[in-house]
C-alpha cells in the first residue's frame, strides 16, 4: 500500500470511530491531531483498530511520536515494511 | 483481621491462600500473591536508603500492572510511601508525564526514589530530580523472589500516597494510613457480602483510588483472584473487558459511568458471542456523576447476556476517604428525578418522581435523575452541611456532603512529611447532595472540576489559559460544562465585563482549539454577571443553572 492509500484507510477508520471530526479537513501533513479536534481517546481506539487491521504492534512510544497524519503514516509504512521483510 | 498494617495483612492472606490465588494480567499467566509479594521483597532490597531510614517516597512510573504492584509492595516493605504516577499514555504524552513526575518529586526535595518501568522514558529524557532511579522490569522473569517478613509499621503511619487529580497542576497528595485502608477494605468487603469468594476483574488505572484500592488492594487483602487489564486496552477494545468478565467468571468489577456507557456503545456484536455475565454480582459505579442513560444502556445491551440491574452498585467516595464512603448494594439503581433549577442549599429538594434502572425502564419524564449511592459504609458517617458548615437535618434537604470516620485520610504536608487531618476529622467533599429515605443522593459539584471521559480538568486552570489567550483577567472568566450529567455537553467559557464587540483572530482560535479540554463556545457579557459567594468565589453550580435557564444577560456567543 502506498502512503495515500494508508492515509485514506486511517481517515476512514477515524470516520467510523468519531463522527464529530470533520473528515474532509484532514490532510496528510504535519498538522497536529489536536488541531483537528481529534482527542486522545480517539487516537487510542485508532491505534487498536490499525493494529488489528495491519497485524502490527503500535507501542506507547510509537503512539506518542505519531502526533500528526504525516508521522502516523510514516510509522505505518515503516512497520508494514518491517513486517514484510520479516515474512520473507 | 488481626494485622495492623496493610503489608502484614496481605502477607498473612497470601500465606494462608498459598498458590491457590493470585493476580493475572489479561493474556498472561496468574502469579500467586505469595510469589508476587516475594518479588516485592526482592525489589525492596534494591531500594536505596535515605540516610538511616527509608526514602520519603517511592514514585512508581509504570504502564504495566505487574511492575506497578510489585513496586507498590516493595515500598511498603521498606517503610517508604509508594505513590503511583499516571503513566505517559494516561497523561496524553511523555512531556505531560515528566511534568507531573517532576512536580511530584519536587515535593520530596530530591530525596524520593523513582521506580521506573524499563522503556517507559526514552534514554536521554530529563527525569525528575530524585535520589535514585530503580529500574522495574516489565515481565515477572526480571524479578527475584525473597523471603516474606513481617514489618512493624504502626497502623497510624502513612501507607501510601495518592495524587488527587491526574490532570491538574495543583494536585494534592492524599496520605492514606494503614488504619484507613484496612478499615475501608474491610467495610467494602462487608458491604459486598465478603471478599473471599469474589473474583475481581478491572481495567481501572492503578494510580486511581478505584483501581488501586477497590480492585487491586481489595483482592490482595481478601485473597480473591484478580484480573487486571490496562486502561488503554479497555479504551481501544472495550469488548475485551466484557469478554474478560465472562471468561474469568468475574463476580466484581468497577468503572466510572463513562466506562459503562462506552462499553455499551462501542462493543461490537462480534465480540459478544458466547458471553455470559450472569456471574457478575457487583458492577460498582463511581468516580463521576451517575447518568441514567449510561446505566440503562449498559443494562439493555448486556441484559441478554445475563447482566442484571441489581448487580450495579452505585457508590460514592474519593481518594480523601481512601476510596469508599457509601455503597448501594442488593437492588437495582434507584433514582430521584429533581428539577436542578429549583434547588438551593438548606432547602428541601423538590422530588418530581422516583424510579429505578431495569428492563424496559424509561428516563424520567421531567427533571434529572439523581441516583442513590446508598448508606455509609461501616465506620463511616455522612452528613449534609449548610454554606456555613453547619449540619443540616431533614429528608431531602440539600447541602454539601461531608464524610467522617475511619477511612478519612488527610493531605501530606511535604515540609514535615506529616499528615494534616481535615478539621474535626470531617472531609468536606465539595459535592452537593441530600439524604432521602436513608440513602445519600449526589446532585452536583460545588467544586469546579470538569470530568471528561474519566479525566478531571480543573476549571480554574482553563480560566487562566483562556484569559491569557483572550487578553483578559482570569477573574472575568468562568469555564464550565453546561450539564454535568452529559459527557458530551457543551463546555463554555463565560467572560464578563467585556464592553466591546469581539472577534477571535486565527491565532486565538487555534490556541483555544489546542486546549487540553476543548471549548465549544465563548460567551461574552457586558456586565459583571458571574455569580459569586460573599467571599468572591465563583459559584459554578448556580452559573450552570442560570445558563440553562437563559437567565444570564449574554450579549455575544462565539463558537470556537
Amino acid at each position: 500500500m502506498d502512503r495515500q492509500n494508508i492515509f485514506q484507510d486511517v481517515v476512514e477508520t477515524i470516520r467510523s470511530i468519531d463522527s464529530q471530526v470533520n473528515h474532509e479537513a484532514l490532510r496528510l501533513d504535519d498538522t497536529p491531531f489536536r488541531s483537528y479536534g481529534i482527542e486522545s481517546l480517539t487516537l487510542i481506539r485508532l491505534a487498536a483498530r490499525l493494529e488489528d487491521r495491519y497485524e502490527i504492534r503500535i507501542t506507547d512510544a510509537d503512539a506518542f511520536a505519531a502526533t500528526s497524519f504525516q508521522r502516523l503514516v510514516d510509522l505505518l509504512v515503516g512497520k508494514l515494511a518491517a513486517a514484510q521483510a520479516q515474512a520473507r | 483481621m488481626s494485622a495492623t498494617n496493610l503489608l502484614n495483612a496481605v502477607t498473612a492472606t497470601a500465606r494462608h491462600r498459598g498458590q491457590s490465588t493470585g493476580m493475572r494480567v489479561l493474556g498472561e499467566q496468574e502469579i500467586p500473591y505469595e510469589r508476587l509479594l516475594g518479588m516485592s521483597a526482592w525489589l525492596g532490597g534494591r531500594i536505596p536508603a535515605d540516610g538511616d531510614g527509608p526514602p520519603p517516597a517511592v514514585l512508581i512510573a509504570a504502564s504495566e500492572p505487574l511492575p506497578t504492584m510489585v513496586a507498590f509492595f516493595a515500598a511498603l516493605g521498606v517503610g517508604a510511601r509508594p505513590l503511583i504516577l499516571p503513566a505517559p499514555k494516561a497523561m496524553g504524552g511523555l512531556d505531560a508525564f515528566l511534568l507531573t513526575a517532576t512536580q511530584a518529586a519536587r515535593r520530596f526535595g530530591g530525596r524520593a526514589v523513582l521506580a521506573l518501568e524499563q522503556d517507559i522514558a526514552p534514554e536521554g529524557c530529563r527525569l525528575p530530580d530524585v535520589a535514585a532511579v530503580l529500574p522495574l522490569p516489565v515481565g515477572a522473569d526480571g524479578y527475584g523472589v525473597a523471603e516474606l517478613s513481617e514489618v512493624c509499621t504502626p497502623p497510624g503511619e502513612v501507607a501510601f500516597l495518592q495524587l488527587t487529580s491526574a490532570s491538574t497542576g495543583d494536585a494534592k497528595l492524599v496520605a492514606v494510613t494503614h488504619a484507613n485502608v484496612l478499615a475501608n477494605l474491610t467495610a467494602i468487603g462487608q458491604a459486598v457480602g465478603g471478599g473471599a469468594q469474589a473474583r475481581v476483574a478491572s481495567w481501572l488505572p492503578l494510580y486511581h483510588d478505584m483501581g488501586l484500592v477497590g480492585a487491586a488492594l481489595f483482592s490482595f487483602l481478601h485473597g480473591c483472584p484478580l484480573l487486571l487489564m490496562k486502561p488503554a486496552e479497555f479504551i481501544g477494545r472495550p469488548g475485551h473487558w466484557i469478554r474478560a468478565l465472562s471468561d474469568f467468571r468475574a463476580t466484581d468489577t468497577a468503572a466510572p459511568t463513562f466506562g459503562y456507557e462506552y462499553a455499551a456503545r462501542v462493543t461490537p456484536d462480534r465480540d459478544l458471542e458466547g458471553i455470559d455475565l450472569s456471574g457478575l454480582r457487583h458492577a460498582v459505579v463511581g468516580a463521576e456523576p451517575i447518568r441514567h442513560d449510561a446505566l440503562q444502556s449498559f443494562h439493555d445491551r448486556f441484559g441478554p447476556y445475563g447482566f442484571r440491574a441489581d448487580s450495579f452498585v452505585p457508590s460514592y467516595g474519593m481518594a480523601e476517604s481512601t476510596l469508599g464512603g457509601t455503597m448501594a448494594t442488593g437492588s437495582a439503581p434507584r433514582y430521584a428525578a429533581i428539577d436542578l433549577a429549583g434547588i438551593a442549599v438548606g432547602q428541601r429538594v423538590p422530588i418530581l418522581d422516583e424510579g429505578e434502572i431495569g428492563a424496559g425502564a424509561r428516563p424520567p419524564d421531567q427533571g434529572v435523575a439523581v441516583f442513590s449511592v446508598g448508606s455509609a459504609l461501616a465506620g463511616m458517617n455522612v452528613s449534609i452541611l449548610s454554606d456555613e458548615g453547619e449540619p443540616l437535618d431533614g429528608d431531602a434537604v440539600l447541602g454539601e456532603i461531608a464524610l467522617c470516620g475511619s477511612s478519612v485520610a488527610g493531605y501530606l504536608d511535604p515540609d514535615s512529611g506529616q499528615t494534616v487531618p481535615f478539621p474535626g476529622g470531617r472531609l468536606p467533599t465539595g459535592d452537593l447532595g441530600f439524604v432521602h429515605a436513608g440513602a445519600l443522593f449526589v446532585v452536583e459539584r460545588k467544586k469546579h472540576v470538569i470530568i471528561r471521559r474519566g479525566q478531571n480538568f480543573l476549571a480554574a486552570q482553563f480560566e487562566e489559559r483562556v484569559a491569557r489567550i483572550l487578553g483578559c483577567s482570569p477573574h472575568q472568566v468562568i469555564v464550565l460544562d453546561t450539564d454535568i450529567y452529559d459527557p458530551d455537553s457543551v463546555v463554555v467559557a463565560l467572560i464578563e465585563n467585556v464592553v466591546r464587540q469581539v472577534e477571535f483572530d486565527a491565532e486565538q482560535r487555534a490556541a483555544l482549539r489546542a486546549l487540553e479540554l476543548p471549548l465549544d463556545q465563548v460567551l461574552l457579557a457586558r456586565r459583571r454577571i458571574i455569580p459569586r459567594t460573599t467571599s468572591g468565589k465563583k459559584k459554578y453550580h448556580l452559573c450552570r443553572q442560570l445558563l440553562a435557564a437563559q437567565s444570564l444577560p449574554v450579549k455575544q456567543v462565539l463558537r470556537v
